[in-house]
């Protein structure tokens, strides 16, 4: 066991063993995100209350659980990263954070849109909404945060304790349109009872949510190894492989 | 499904909310791609720039540009 997690933690080990997963995950990503899109666009049926404007929906969904998930990711590699030092976590964290800030926007972003057909107002001081502004400030100061410091440790560690007390408003965005019922409607998926749409609406919409996380794990492979790269440039085993790109 | 293509894009007198929410995931999902391809390049242009400084004779050696490396 012990064995394996030092493996696992071992940049090099991980530079060459995802060499071969990197193209499958942009693939499947690929195919998955033209698929839900050309469903979602042209072949899902219009909504007999919204019409077309929830359509919004595909991409608003996907980001929205991208933005979170990805939050509780970095938390982990951050937690993993101070307890164990295990310095391919923080590369990961590094790597995912603009992915997850960029998400958050675009789910704020699609929900300001959605909302004004819909709401008649694009933005409103609702509980969900609130806390996801507030996800988006957090994002962006782990970001700033790991760039604050002149030695890249001391910004690792400032961003990781961010990130691992910033997930607190994790479980606040979840169940903020139970605790405070106003204008964000509560989730319409769960996965311990049917959903309330039609099939040909929800198939498309999980074919993006499927999409989306392959998205974040191809893209966070292929940054993690630039960024392991970049951090390890001057050991024998990355000197060598620069030779043999060459 | 829908019957025409003018139709279809403007979804209903809804187009302008559902392009400008589509366009500007797309904008982020490609962006964040591109930069993700961008970045790799030019480390591996910038790392064997620097590999081949080091093995070149001491008085070709210059100054590294980028201190993050």
């Amino acid at each position: 066991m012990w064995g394996l997690i030092h493996k696992l933690g071992s940049p090099k080990w991980f530079y060459y063993r995802s060499a071969a997963l990197q193209p499958w995950c942009w693939g499947v990503a690929t195919v998955l995100l033209l698929v839900g899109s050309v469903w979602g666009l042209v072949f899902a049926p219009a909504d007999y209350q919204q019409g077309n404007s929830f359509r919004i929906i595909y991409v608003h969904v996907p980001a929205a659980f991208l933005a979170q998930s990805v939050f509780v990711a970095m938390a982990v590699s951050g937690l993993v990263f101070m307890v164990w030092k295990i310095k391919l976590a923080d590369m990961a964290a590094a790597a995912m954070a603009p992915l997850g800030a960029a998400m958050t926007f675009v789910a704020l972003f699609s929900g300001a849109v959605w909302g004004v057909p819909t709401w008649g107002t694009w933005w409103i001081w609702d509980a969900r909404l609130t806390s996801m502004l507030i996800l988006l400030f957090l994002y962006l100061g782990v970001i700033a945060l790991r760039g604050a410091f002149s030695r890249r440790d001391s910004g690792a560690r400032a961003a990781s304790v961010l990130a691992m007390v910033g997930v607190i408003n994790i479980p606040i965005i979840k169940y903020s349109v139970d605790w405070w019922y106003t204008l964000h409607q509560p989730a319409s998926f769960t996965l311990t009872s049917r959903p309330a749409m039609p099939m040909e609406m929800w198939l498309p919409l999980l074919i993006m949510v499927v999409g989306f996380y392959g998205f974040f794990i191809a893209l966070t492979l292929t940054r993690t190894r630039s960024e392991i790269l970049r951090r390890e440039a001057n050991t024998r085993w990355v000197k060598a492989l620069l030779e043999e790109v060459n | 499904m829908v019957a025409s293509l003018a139709e279809w894009v403007s979804m209903g007198e809804h187009g302008v909310y559902v392009w400008s929410a589509w366009g500007i995931t797309a904008l982020f999902i490609l962006g964040l791609t591109l930069h993700a391809r961008l970045e790799r390049r030019l480390l591996l242009k910038h790392l064997k720039r620097v590999a081949r400084r080091q093995t070149a004779p001491p008085q070709q050696r210059g100054h590294c540009d980028d201190p993050k490396a």
